[in-house]
């Protein structure tokens, strides 16, 4: 019998909750969300949507391992990433994880070329310049990689993004909001690299939007609202 | 006033600083204040005060309005001129000698003086009450020769053949005279008493002064007079005559705190604009906010500059206190060794704070000026960054030099030191960013970190230029400060071999001489004894030496004075013939080498020498190298038996005493009253307790200095605390580790530590190397301490400074970050 791949995210009973806002305060721990479960294949593309406040972030965060949970577990393609060693968990998430943010977060001191091959550099990758320049290329900015990111526009800057994401030739992107500081137009065309890339290199795309004609693009939707996680059809 | 304590504003700016007093921006802001404060208000008050103590040529320092100092006798004529001419006069003859009791004695410097004296000042002595000059058979002394000859007042001493009963003590006394003789304890006698005691005779030292009393038409009058008569060794001291000010070496210990206080205000400067920049752009949402709830832009401004205000007159009190308080502590190091410490002036107090207003002010307004113009639309762009134009800092850098330059007291002192240091500063900077490059280059492949390294490099590249060029200036200034002392000290001690002489007799009376070369004999101590003579070179090949010599050599020191002369039958050992012959039978003269090249001189000339009205003229026969550490009498002209021997001449010598037989040379005071024995180990000793305490007090000014300048790194470091920790989050949310953030932290402080430390070690060497070689005449050599200490130094600070300033995030609190913009 074959052995069933693992999930590239595996989400179980995943809790979060904070303490109350001041100590003296004799509420209890406020719940942002409980027991959510959620399950996405290798390659799969998956849109979180639902209101400011839900908590969706939180979501993105513990889904990329980078909070851990009141309670519940993730593994991210099998591996239980919270109980490896920190230098451990950081060296699996350099290998296996990009994010693409709302506001870009380039280093301004840095052109294009070495904004994009900072992840390789931080994994100590020797080929770092040729694969980072072979991502601007892709992107369409093989002409602009020695520009800094005050010499370009809003939608360049999110491809220089896009380029930093995809050299580490993830299995996982989170995109949080990726279109959410560009206007449509140029929205449109990030959108059609990041799905086109997450296609190509057959990672697992998770979106976080509150755009619903966005999440229409993906594979599946789950709507958090309410501190619960429920799949919706839009 | 009333009006501005009840307004919203004071209100409101009071409430600011007590909720922002532990906000880092204000924090730094504080204590960049304070620090200036603390070090202008030490070094100003310092400086103002040994200025003032050492060079003040006021009347009541040199005693009168017009002081005759000679080396000879002065002329009875000029005595009874002003007598005829009712003007006050005293006269004041000052020696060294021993001053003994049945069991101890100490070298003191002594004054006898005629009645009245002194003529201008105020002699203080306790008690109070005393006569015009000591009465018969007292004297009056300073507390130090009491405490350490163990004697109270009532006591007696002797000084030469007489005894004396110390009455008074001196407290503080004008005319105190010049030069090292100060650092001895003082007795002032009755001048009628001096001859009694049998220590000046024709040929021995002493300095004669005549002191005068008159309005200044008078001292002018005077002045015209004897000008054109002074004779050799004679010089004329006009009480607001302040011409030879400029070389006295207290005038550039002054002169050099007075510039360390400018490297402390520049430091303090930079720090003070850097967090005022920081803390006025943090205030910008706060001011967006005001703004919209309607206050006007003015009232702003006003509750800032208030904020301002409160903030310097916490620190500005405080620095002063601080500063005070090092002072004292300082003054009671150095104060004793100063013939006249003069009291604290209450403008070199407040000096300080009130540059430290100008300052804050100069470089506030400015800063905080364009809160008023913060849109309020800011607070929903969220944007944070506020630009300051370089039309800003031109006029704070103008302003600040104007500063600078009034306390400086001039424009182009102030101008040129701190273009020299900024200058300096820029290519250090510049050379340590060039190395740090170059290192991460080579380190790229050998290291996993370097690939980030560099990218961290070409961020910060402009924060480290500033910082290295600051740090390796101020490391290799302290580093010479540190080194200079040490080599001086180290070379005083290379110099004394165990068994050189280590006691000077002097003032030996001739009559005294067969008596104590039996005194020696008997004590078995190897002594020989020069007859020293004093005279001048009048003429050389029988013409005047005007006349002979060229300008150059017509300045040598050795003809403006009298100079010691003696005659031997044989040439000591440290005397070495490289020209000519020694041979006591041929009547001639041996030179000294240095003196025979400085006035072209050679075997076969002749020189005149004038002692007491008779001129000898002699042939050079021979020219020796002089050893002059040797610490055995030696001449600059050595005489033939025959020559000199009927002049009026007093004899030297030297030898050595070992610890355990002190004994020997109380015996040699007590059987032989009026020589002067001087105690080399205790000069030396004496000279190198003043040093280190000099140096203990600099160390002082250094630490504080290092202080300053390490809490301008902090500044420069929180400036972009904000970038680091961005960009930290940023990495660790790309996948870089905890650890991997430190590391790459503390590889960026460690390579600007060790290259600006390396950097401060080449400048110090070489400046060292200049010192040594050009002024302190010490043979160059490396300083192995200086480029291990001062590598590890600056690699500690930064790292310190750097862990200081950093904190670690945990990975939740860095994607919050980046969230958050």
């Amino acid at each position: 019998m074959q052995a069933t791949p693992p999930f590239a995210i595996d989400a179980q009973r995943l809790s979060k909750s904070f303490p109350p806002s001041t100590a003296s305060s004799t509420e209890s721990e406020i719940s942002l969300f409980a027991d959510l479960n959620l399950q996405i294949n290798k390659g799969e593309s998956v849109a979180i949507i639902g209101p400011s406040g839900t908590g969706k972030s939180t979501l993105l965060s513990l889904l990329a391992c980078l909070d851990t949970p009141s309670s519940g577990s993730v593994t991210l393609t099998g591996v239980d990433l919270n109980s490896l060693a920190a230098e451990e968990k950081a060296q699996w998430r350099a290998k296996n994880i990009s994010f693409v943010f709302q506001s870009f977060h380039l280093l301004p001191e840095l052109n294009a070329l070495e904004n994009t091959q900072l992840p390789l550099d931080i994994q100590g990758r020797k080929d770092s310049a040729e694969q980072a320049e072979h991502w601007l290329e892709s992107v369409g900015l093989g002409l602009r990689t020695t520009h800094f990111p005050a010499q370009l526009s809003g939608g360049e800057q999110q491809r220089v993004a896009i380029a930093r994401a995809f050299v580490t030739q993830p299995s996982i992107l989170f995109a949080d909001e990726p279109t959410g500081n560009l206007d449509t137009n140029t929205g449109e065309k990030i959108i059609e690299l990041l799905f086109d890339f997450s296609a190509k290199t057959q990672a697992t795309l998770v979106l976080i939007t509150h755009d619903e004609h966005l999440a229409c693009r993906c594979d599946r939707t789950f709507k958090l609202a309410d501190g619960k996680l429920v799949e919706t059809n839009l | 006033m009333k009006s501005l304590i009840k307004s919203p504003t004071w209100h409101l700016a009071a409430k600011q600083i007590r909720s922002q007093w532990r906000t880092s921006a204000w924090l730094t802001l504080m204590l960049s204040l304070f620090m200036m404060t603390t070090l202008v208000t030490l070094l100003t008050t310092t400086s103002d005060r040994l200025y003032q103590s050492l060079t003040e040529q006021s009347a009541d320092i040199i005693g009168a309005d017009l002081v005759l100092r000679s080396q000879n006798p002065i002329a009875a004529q000029k005595l009874e001129y002003l007598a005829q001419n009712n003007i006050a006069a005293s006269t004041v003859t000052q020696f060294i000698s021993m001053a003994e009791t049945d069991n101890s004695s100490v070298l003191s410097t002594i004054r006898a003086v005629s009645s009245p004296y002194p003529l201008r000042g105020k002699l203080i002595t306790d008690p109070k009450s005393h006569p015009d000059t000591p009465d018969k058979n007292t004297v009056w002394a300073d507390s130090s020769l009491l405490s350490r000859l163990d004697l109270k007042l009532g006591d007696k001493l002797f000084i030469g053949y007489s005894e004396f009963t110390i009455s008074h003590i001196l407290v503080e006394s004008p005319d105190r005279g010049r030069g090292f003789s100060n650092f001895n304890p003082q007795i002032i006698m009755r001048a009628d008493a001096l001859a009694a005691t049998g220590i000046i005779a024709p040929g021995s030292r002493a300095n004669y002064r005549l002191l005068v009393r008159a309005d200044s038409t008078q001292v002018v009058d005077l002045e015209n007079l004897w000008k054109p008569t002074l004779e050799r060794g004679q010089r004329l001291i006009n009480a607001s005559d302040d011409s030879q000010l400029g070389r006295n070496s207290v005038a550039n210990a002054s002169r050099y705190l007075k510039l360390s206080a400018l490297l402390s205000l520049l430091l303090g400067a930079v720090a003070i604009l850097l967090s005022l920049q920081r803390y006025s752009s943090d205030q910008r949402m706060r001011s967006a906010l005001l703004l919209s709830l309607g206050m006007t832009p003015k009232q702003l401004f006003q509750t800032y500059c208030l904020q301002l205000f409160f903030g310097w007159v916490t620190a500005a009190l405080l620095g002063t206190l601080v500063g005070l308080g090092l002072h004292q502590l300082i003054a009671s190091q150095i104060g004793a060794y100063l013939p006249h410490f003069s009291s604290l002036n209450i403008l070199s107090i407040i000096t300080s704070p009130l540059l430290s207003l100008a300052i804050i002010f100069i470089l506030g307004l400015p800063t905080l000026l364009p809160l008023g113009q913060v849109s309020i639309l800011q607070m929903l762009r969220n944007e944070r960054n506020a630009t300051t134009s370089r039309q800003h800092y031109f006029s704070c850098a103008l302003l600040l030099l104007a500063a600078i330059s009034l306390y400086m007291g001039s424009l182009v002192l102030a101008a040129g030191i701190t273009a020299l240091l900024l200058i300096l500063g820029w290519i250090s900077g510049f050379i340590a960013q060039r190395i740090i490059a170059v290192i991460v280059l080579k380190l790229q492949g050998k290291i996993s970190l370097a690939p980030l390294l560099k990218l961290r490099l070409r961020q910060q590249r402009h924060w480290h230029k500033l910082q290295a060029g600051v740090f390796s200036l101020l490391l290799a200034i302290m580093a010479v400060l540190f080194f200079v002392r040490n080599d001086l000290i180290e070379q005083w001690q290379g110099q004394l071999p165990k068994d050189s002489p280590n006691h000077f007799a002097i003032n030996i009376q001739p009559w005294e001489k067969p008596r104590l070369d039996t005194w020696m004999q008997e004590q078995q101590i190897n002594a020989d004894l020069y007859p020293i003579i004093r005279g001048r070179i009048s003429q050389v090949n029988e013409q005047p030496v005007t006349q002979v010599l060229n300008q150059e050599q017509a300045r040598t020191r050795a003809l403006r004075r009298d100079i010691n002369l003696t005659w031997r039958e044989a040439l000591s050992d440290s005397n070495q013939i490289i020209f000519g012959q020694w041979d006591a039978n041929v009547p001639g003269i041996s030179i000294e080498q240095e003196l025979s090249e400085n006035l072209g001189l050679s075997v076969g000339d002749t020189l005149t020498l004038t002692v007491a009205a008779q001129s000898i003229t002699a042939p050079i026969t021979s020219i020796r190298r002089v050893n002059w550490g040797s610490f055995r009498p030696n001449f600059f002209l050595i005489y033939t038996p025959g020559l000199l021997d009927d002049l009026p001449s007093t004899y030297i010598t030297s030898f050595n005493i070992d610890a355990q037989q002190k004994e020997q040379s109380n015996a040699l005071v007590k059987a032989f009253p009026t020589i002067t024995l001087i105690d080399i180990d205790k000069l030396f000793k004496q000279a190198q307790d003043i040093i280190t305490k000099l140096a203990d007090s600099a160390s002082v000014v250094m630490f504080l200095t290092l202080l300053s300048g390490a809490l301008m790194l902090l500044t420069i470091l929180q400036q972009e605390l904000a970038q680091r920790r961005y960009e930290g989050a940023l990495l660790q949310t790309l996948g870089a580790s905890q650890s991997q953030t430190k590391r790459l932290d503390l590889l960026e402080f460690c390579l600007l530590g060790i290259t600006c430390g390396t950097i401060a070690a080449v400048i110090a060497e070489l400046l060292l190397a200049m010192m040594n070689g050009y002024f302190f005449d010490i043979p160059v050599r490396a300083h192995p301490l200086l480029w291990i200490s001062l590598p590890i130094i600056a690699t500690m600070t930064f790292t310190g400074v750097g862990n200081i300033v950093r904190s670690t995030m945990s990975l939740p609190q860095c994607y919050r970050l980046i969230k958050g913009g």
